[in-house]
């Protein structure tokens, strides 16, 4: 049946006493994700994005407003603990989730915890290695592997939980360009394998991948729309701290000398076969 | 001061099981005043190769000069380590004083500057990187990562170093931080005319600030050369497993319709318009 995450007027803060209400990190939020949603979340340093990470797997408790997991409060430490099973999540920094001193007792870590049995464990975890890229590093040690490699360590342990959503916070920005794109990669197959895929991010051109992007700017949601929707207006990027895609500058270049070009453009495609016929 | 690299080796755990050479026969020239740009994916030998340059590691065979100071296997002091200053990656990780002001001043003070000087380094350096002197008294743990990684490259400035590295000093930073820190970059190098060392993954940096960049891979050096050089030919980046900067992506992906093709050592979108705007005019008054 899978998970569908809703959150219903969420308001959030570490201090809620102490810090008036426009300060707060989350701010009247409402979204919800159906399962095998591929979603970026995008915002700059400090916009509240983490926040809201931390408070879609239930590792934060709103403030104020609902939570609910297929339309049923999350409420007790009971329905908590199904909740960390059912949605995974994957940190900025590698170094950050990794316990074990060797890559199986990493998964397998988690799997304990769960109260997996000893047969089980060994069907799965040959399984997510094999997905992740990992096999044949059974035996080593986590911190001997690069970062790109660690990141994906954390992925297959969360992978072996058999998650239905997974959240990646930054999960990108301490990579190098190899790492980065096999964790991008990586995020498309789950998704393609009905995983919903949460990406929180700052960088547009990693957002864009998604099919659904939500701009978060100062603890409120300000836009949330389809990817090529928001392709067409990724001028407005711009006055939140966010990249604006190299093509729509261009584009907007372009008209702004005359050129005969439409005024949306839904992608970087559009934007290539107009310039050619313009010629 | 000139940087001079005379095909050096640089060897891990020499003469034991975990012997490992991290960099081969380099050689390589740094002008004095350059911009600098080192590229190279994980494990290349980027950091063996910051450490050589600024003195904390010794050569396992050639020789490093640094203006007239050249260390080989066998110095024992290297004298140009208080020339070079290092900004290392996540910097604001290696803030520990009870004030800004105290954070920055710790180089200094060890390296036996009187009081009186010192003041006027910490205030010249925060004026450098742009912070607010209001905020000297305050711990810097309170503030945010931006401005933490800016009291951190105060630090080393505040040491007046002649050369400084910079390894990957726009990681983890949003838009506008990664901006700003690239134009205090830029405005420092104006300024002070000191080299500037850039290791980086981001080409669009590269792209924009490096006078000269060398890409290492597996402890070799593979290019040394200008950016325009480097991104113009597309199946040397593709050799090197590299991505162009952002806007050399854009050109390539005009260039399958488009003929005759853009030039690819167009680096500012200014450039991209005008010779769109000139194509466009020739192209009507045919």
């Amino acid at each position: 049946m899978g998970t569908e995450i809703t959150l219903k007027d969420v308001w959030f803060h570490y201090y809620p006493q102490t810090e008036s209400r426009e300060n707060w990190a989350v701010q009247n939020v409402s979204l919800d994700f159906q399962q095998g949603e591929y979603v970026s979340i995008i915002g700059s340093n400090g916009s509240g994005k983490s926040s809201l990470a931390c408070l879609l797997n239930g590792l934060f408790i709103p403030t104020e407003g609902a939570f609910c997991i297929n339309g049923q409060p999350i409420t007790t430490d009971q329905d908590r603990w199904e909740l960390k099973r059912r949605v995974g999540m994957i940190f900025q920094n590698p170094d950050n989730q990794i316990v074990a001193p060797s890559v199986v007792d990493d998964i397998a870590f988690g799997l304990e915890n769960l109260g997996v049995s000893r047969e089980e464990m060994k069907y799965r975890i040959p399984l997510v290695l094999e997905q992740v890229g990992l096999s044949g590093l059974e035996k080593k040690e986590p911190h001997h592997l690069s970062g790109g490699q660690k990141q994906r360590l954390a992925i297959a342990g969360i992978l072996a939980m058999q998650p239905d959503v997974i959240i990646f916070d930054e999960s990108t920005s301490m990579l190098d360009p190899d790492g980065r794109k096999h964790i991008l990669r990586l995020m498309d197959e789950l998704h393609k394998s009905g995983i919903t895929i949460i990406h929180i991010t700052h960088q547009a051109t990693e957002a864009f991948l998604a099919e659904r992007l939500i701009v978060i700017h100062q603890g409120r949601i300000m836009m949330d729309q389809s990817s090529k929707e928001l392709y067409a207006n990724a001028t407005l990027l711009d006055q939140w701290g966010l990249d604006v895609p190299i093509g729509i500058l261009l584009h907007q270049a372009l008209r702004d000398k005359g050129w005969k070009l439409s005024e949306k453009m839904e992608s970087e495609e559009q934007l290539v076969s107009e310039l050619w016929t313009s010629m | 001061m000139d940087i001079h690299v005379n095909d050096i080796s640089y060897v891990y755990q020499k003469g034991t099981p975990f012997e490992e050479e991290a960099l081969s026969n380099l050689s390589l020239s740094i002008q004095h005043g350059i911009i600098q740009a080192i590229i190279g994916k994980t494990g290349s030998g980027k950091s063996t190769l910051i450490g050589l340059l600024s003195g904390l590691l010794r050569p396992s065979k050639g020789s490093i000069t640094v203006g007239e100071d050249k260390v080989t296997a066998t110095t024992k002091k290297i004298p140009f380590r208080s020339k070079v200053g290092v900004v290392f990656q996540y910097p604001e990780h290696q803030l520990f004083a009870e004030t800004v002001y105290k954070d920055i001043s710790y180089g200094p003070t060890n390296q036996g500057i009187p009081a009186e000087e010192i003041k006027n380094r910490v205030y010249h350096a925060i004026d450098l990187v742009g912070l607010d002197e209001s905020l000297l008294e305050k711990s810097p743990f309170s503030l945010s990562g931006g401005q933490m990684r800016r009291v951190a490259l105060a630090g080393v400035l505040a040491m007046e170093p002649s050369i400084l590295i910079l390894d990957e000093p726009t990681a983890g930073l949003d838009r506008i931080g990664s901006e700003q820190l690239l134009s205090l970059i830029h405005h420092l190098h104006q300024q002070k005319q000191v080299t500037i060392i850039l290791v980086t993954h981001q080409m669009d940096e590269v792209a924009r600030l490096a006078g000269q960049v060398l890409v290492l891979e597996k402890g070799q050096a593979v290019f040394n050369g200008s950016p325009v050089e480097l991104f113009s030919e597309r199946s040397r980046l593709d050799k090197l497993g590299m991505e162009p900067p952002s806007l050399t992506k854009l050109i390539d992906r005009l260039n399958e319709r488009i003929h005759p093709p853009i030039p690819t050592s167009l680096f500012e979108l200014d450039q991209l318009v005008a010779h769109l705007e000139l194509r466009r005019k020739v192209g009507n008054n045919e």
